[in-house]
């Protein structure tokens, strides 16, 4: 099966990029975006306080110009949610400790989605707090949702 | 104990997981021996599996970071399965014993019996999938 078809709508590319504050991450993530020939861009562990457009040149390439973030603790957490501004209009519907909730509407049809990027605690408290939060924010919902990021829980031995 | 508290709670979102093809890890400590994990997952609501039934996630190749970078690719419609399926109704066609000798008397030119014998069952196969599909009826319902 050809799974890089021309069938293919749009990407998202998902990554905990551990920082993006040293000049020397910024390169390989920008060449990482384009090597995904992706429309939306989750990335988690920023370890960055503030985004704003000039920034973002530095580590995207052109057309990501519209972005929501959620502020790195010190130089502890950050996640940030970058799209393509010629395919989609976005809007902030949700932040908490361990997620960043946006709703995309696409430029071309209309079609509106809600996107989750998460970024869970990798400390045992911190793990359940977030299943706890996981579980009654996700619960049963008629909305077109994706989820995605590091949750720092396995789901199976190996 | 995380692990079931894990399952449990996607369980009761009623998410389905996008499936990440061609890796088990997506992350290691870096350390001799590596400690590899999957720590890094994708999960959709119903309607949106209803929407984009083929949604699936691949991987980069992981440097920079101890997380491989993964791409989710969000599609409507299934690709196209290329598996041949041999339908035992053929057997009973009377064109078929012909068919099967026109295409396993095409000449091949291959280097060593093996490679020939590859060769042959390649164009049987093709031969087969064009003959069956101008025969509406005999596909597979």
């Amino acid at each position: 099966m050809n799974h890089d078809d021309n069938n293919v709508l749009w990407r998202v590319l998902c990554w905990n990029v551990r920082a993006l504050n040293s000049d020397t991450k910024r390169g390989p993530v920008k060449a990482k975006i384009v090597e995904a020939n992706c429309d939306i861009i989750y990335l988690q562990e920023t370890k960055t306080e503030t985004f704003n457009e000039l920034f973002l040149k530095i580590f995207c390439p052109a057309g990501f110009t519209s972005f929501f973030f959620k502020s790195a603790i010190g130089t502890a957490g950050g996640l940030i949610t970058i799209w393509k501004s010629s395919k989609f209009s976005g809007k902030v519907i949700d932040v908490s400790d361990f997620a960043l909730t946006i709703e995309l509407q696409s430029l071309h049809n209309g079609d509106s989605w809600i996107l989750s990027n998460i970024y869970a605690h990798s400390f045992r408290e911190g793990k359940i707090e977030f299943l706890s939060w996981f579980e009654s924010f996700f619960v049963t919902q008629n909305k077109t949702w994706l989820v995605a990021g590091d949750f720092n829980l396995i789901r199976k031995k190996w | 104990m995380l692990m079931s508290l894990f399952n449990e709670a996607i369980s009761a979102t009623c998410l389905i997981e996008i499936p990440l093809l061609g890796r088990k890890y997506t992350w290691t400590n870096n350390q001799t021996p590596p400690l590899l994990e999957r720590l890094d997952w994708f999960f959709s609501s119903v309607n949106w599996s209803a929407a984009f039934p083929n949604t699936f996630a691949t991987s980069l190749v992981r440097d920079t970071s101890d997380h491989s970078p993964c791409v989710i690719s969000i599609s409507t419609t299934q690709p196209r399965s290329n598996v041949f399926i041999f339908a035992n109704v053929w057997l009973e066609h009377r064109d078929f014993k012909e068919e099967v000798e026109k295409a396993w008397l095409t000449m091949v030119n291959a280097s060593d019996k093996a490679r020939k014998l590859t060769a042959k069952f390649k164009i049987l196969r093709e031969a087969q999938k064009d003959w069956s599909g101008k025969n509406p009826h005999l596909q597979l319902q």
